[in-house]
């Protein structure tokens, strides 16, 4: 092995030893605007506070009806000019017409990337709304592509979930991503290929482990009443969410949108809400 | 050492009239192969190929030459052995003492315990630049005298890099690497083990572990001491004052989990007792029972990478392969060349000079002695040079008992001539591996322009200590 070899095996070693801890907070949720279209903003509120009795607190409820916009840019004025802790609306908002089956409509798509307000997506679309459960929500599942340090994303969903009840962090890494990378690893005779697919495998799961791992001290000793989960491993994004949400009968799902590196929503994030219109979700 | 010099001198006892013609060929094939050392990287050669080829040349001159003493070779109690005239040539002790101890370094380093070590200082610096630069610099000494320089300097070199860029401090990186660079020299002055030229020298003057210890340790810290409050100064690293600034640097590298790197608490513990106790064996080696020490340092370090490699028993030979083969077929070909050197009495002509300097006195002599090697050690590697040196002053034993000055002065000028350039010592080879790693521009006129002022500070203590030492009487003619 050569210095730079050596070099390298150590830095690696002292990487491996950082850890991102948790911070738990407890963010504010005072005021709320439910955006809709002909719905009855009413009966929205009155289902949202069954089914997220945290959200009881709100002192502030705010009505955005359909005569109260026409166009994105008017809905972002008034959002912008009196900012609210969290937006409520539907997919295809103002889109009833189009019948649309395949995106999430103009408004929804524009409030989640130019607001940094989270968005609580109802079930179903705005032409066929599906109501929210009528009991609270007791289970939410946060996932991430990459869950390590990402503290806003999971303390809005145990801001969310009921007391008592179960919060799941999830992370799947996509195994046809990593697929690509092994396949380009086999073609490189310098590295071993089983060793290097079984160490950069653990390596992936293991940072988000750790950090779900500090999520589960730290709020054992600071949070609220819930109990937390995890599901660390790899596989299809869409079909292993699926998955899970089935299999521990998920009530809200809360995941991020924004990419640094864009201005459409995150790839993850489009293809569940888009596909996942029976489940109510939570977008940052 | 006693029973290799013994051999060593079986085939040395015979000392030919050789003509001045034949001593300067030589004395030009050893300039050359110390310039080829000096320019390894440049021509892409490995030192053992370097000194091999001379080491091949000079045995095929000196034999077409008529130098060497041919012929069986007295074992104690009278009996004769044959065996190939290089092999008694090469100072087998100091092999055994290298490959043992690196052996047991390489196992060890495996439990985790330096890891754990830096990255528990590091928590406890609080992040804070000062304390980070007081933390990793001492670490840097202590590293450097246990294990190796080299070896500290990846170790201490990595973590900076990782922990500056953690906290968002990459504007200090130079600074720090370069004080450890500078560091490790001084460090590895510490023990007789802790530098290849001070088990060469320390061996061929019959200087004892504890002994070279006491007359090292107050240099040492004091050394360390000037070498950190200069980095401070020249590099501007100050301590944080902001209590915001303290309680986000300190939460920075508390994410730190010094237990990541330790695979097993019980290999763990295991290793820190073998450490003390291999330590602690070294110490007392001279005092061993039942003639065991006559086994000497060697079988020590050996015995205690056997005792470690058992935890491993079933990939020991992991571990073989990461001894570092080139340095040790380099000692070997440069023990091989030293001793014809000898035999074509190059050596006793470099003699001359040096007692030319010796001469001038025990205090002056001394220095000047000292910073000759420190300047011949800055161009060059220090182990040839230690290695003649001792090897000259070891041939005039009435004027140069174990305790002389001249061998500190060796000891002291060929660890810190190391400092003054980027090529003079390995760790500051790897101290500027690490500076380009991280894209820093350093070149080698400005390393030498940073480091040298660091390396005469060094110096001129180490000369005043040698001096106050002999006026003490604690070192004699």
């Amino acid at each position: 092995m050569d210095r730079r070899e050596q070099i390298d095996e150590f830095e690696s070693m002292f990487r491996r030893s950082e850890r991102e801890p948790f911070v738990f907070a407890d963010l504010p949720i005072r005021s709320v605007a439910v955006v809709t279209g002909d719905e009855s903003n009413e009966s929205v509120q009155a289902a949202l506070k069954r089914f997220l009795p945290r959200i009881g607190d709100v002192v502030d409820w705010r009505a955005i009806g359909s005569d109260d916009y026409s166009s994105v840019a008017e809905l972002l004025e008034r959002i912008g000019s009196d900012p609210v802790d969290l937006l409520v609306t539907r997919r295809h908002l103002q889109e009833e017409f189009l019948s649309p089956q395949h995106s999430l409509g103009v408004y929804l798509d524009e409030l989640t990337q130019r607001t940094l307000v989270p968005v609580l997506v109802l079930p179903g679309t705005a032409g066929t709304p599906v109501p929210l459960p009528t009991e609270p929500c007791r289970r939410v599942m946060v996932v991430a592509d990459h869950i390590s340090g990402d503290h806003r994303l999971i303390n809005y969903g145990v801001r969310m979930c009921s007391e008592g009840g179960s919060v799941w962090l999830c992370h799947i890494e996509d195994d046809d991503v990593f697929r690509r990378y092994v396949s380009a690893i086999e073609r490189i005779p310098e590295i071993a290929t089983e060793p290097a697919e079984e160490l950069l495998s653990s390596q992936l799961l293991k940072e988000a482990g750790d950090f779900i791992e500090s999520c589960f001290q730290t709020l054992k000793e600071t949070g609220p009443d819930v109990v937390l989960e995890s599901e660390v491993g790899m596989g299809h994004h869409l079909t292993e969410y699926r998955r899970l949400i089935d299999e521990h009968t998920i009530g809200l799902l809360v995941a991020n949108t924004k990419d640094d590196g864009q201005m459409a929503m995150h790839g993850m994030a489009y293809s569940l809400s888009v596909e996942l219109t029976d489940v109510p979700m939570l977008l940052l | 050492m006693a029973s290799m010099s013994g051999l060593l001198l079986a085939t040395t006892e015979a000392v030919h009239a050789v003509p001045a013609g034949v001593t300067a060929l030589f004395a030009i094939l050893l300039v050359a192969m110390i310039a080829a050392l000096a320019l390894e990287e440049t021509i892409h050669a490995k030192k053992s190929a370097i000194v091999g080829v001379f080491a091949g040349a000079c045995l095929v001159l000196a034999t077409v030459l008529d130098l060497l003493p041919f012929g069986d070779v007295t074992l104690p109690g009278g009996h004769t052995v044959k065996m190939p005239v290089y092999i008694p040539a090469i100072d087998w002790g100091v092999i055994t003492i290298i490959l043992g101890a690196s052996l047991f370094v390489e196992v060890t380093s495996r439990s985790g315990v330096f890891t754990w070590m830096a990255i528990t200082l590091t928590k406890k610096s609080g992040g804070d630049p000062w304390k980070l630069l007081l933390s990793y610099g001492i670490l840097t000494v202590v590293f450097s005298a246990m294990l190796n320089n080299v070896t500290a300097m990846i170790i201490i070199g990595s973590l900076t890099g990782v922990s500056l860029t953690k906290l968002q401090r990459t504007d200090l990186l130079l600074g720090f690497l370069v004080v450890e660079g500078l560091l490790t020299n001084v460090g590895g002055l510490l023990t007789l083990i802790s530098s290849v030229p001070n088990i060469i020298v320390g061996g061929i003057a019959g200087i004892g572990f504890v002994q070279f210890f006491l007359v090292a340790v107050p240099y040492v810290v004091f050394a360390t001491a000037a070498t950190l409050l200069m980095g401070r100064w020249r590099f501007g690293i100050r301590g944080l004052s902001d209590e915001q600034e303290k309680l986000a640097a300190a939460s920075m590298v508390s994410a730190f989990d010094e237990n990541e790197s330790v695979p097993s608490s019980r290999f763990f513990w295991f290793s820190i007792a073998v450490l003390v106790l291999f330590v602690a064996c070294l110490a007392g080696q001279s005092l061993l029972p039942a003639g065991l020490d006559k086994l000497g340092m060697g079988f020590v370090a050996l015995t205690f990478a056997g005792i470690v490699l058992m935890a491993y028993k079933h990939e020991v030979d992991k571990f073989y392969e990461a001894v570092d083969w080139d340095l040790l077929a380099f000692f070997a070909g440069l023990f091989v060349v030293i001793n014809t050197m000898e035999h074509a009495q190059v050596l006793a002509m470099i003699g001359q000079g040096i007692k030319l300097v010796i001469g001038l006195g025990p205090n002056l002599g001394a220095g000047l002695l000292l910073v000759a090697s420190a300047i011949a050690s800055s161009v060059t590697d220090n182990i040839p040079l230690a290695a003649m040196l001792a090897k000259i002053l070891e041939n005039d034993p009435a004027n140069y008992a174990a305790m002389a000055p001249y061998w500190w002065s060796v000891i002291f000028g060929a660890n810190l001539g190391g400092n003054i350039t980027p090529i003079g010592s390995a760790s500051t080879v790897v101290a500027m591996t690490i500076i380009h790693k991280h894209k820093l521009p350093l070149t080698f006129v400005g390393f030498v322009k940073i480091a040298a002022l660091f390396a005469l500070v060094q110096i001129i203590i180490a000369v005043v200590y040698v001096v106050i030492l002999s006026l003490s009487g604690i070192l004699v003619v």
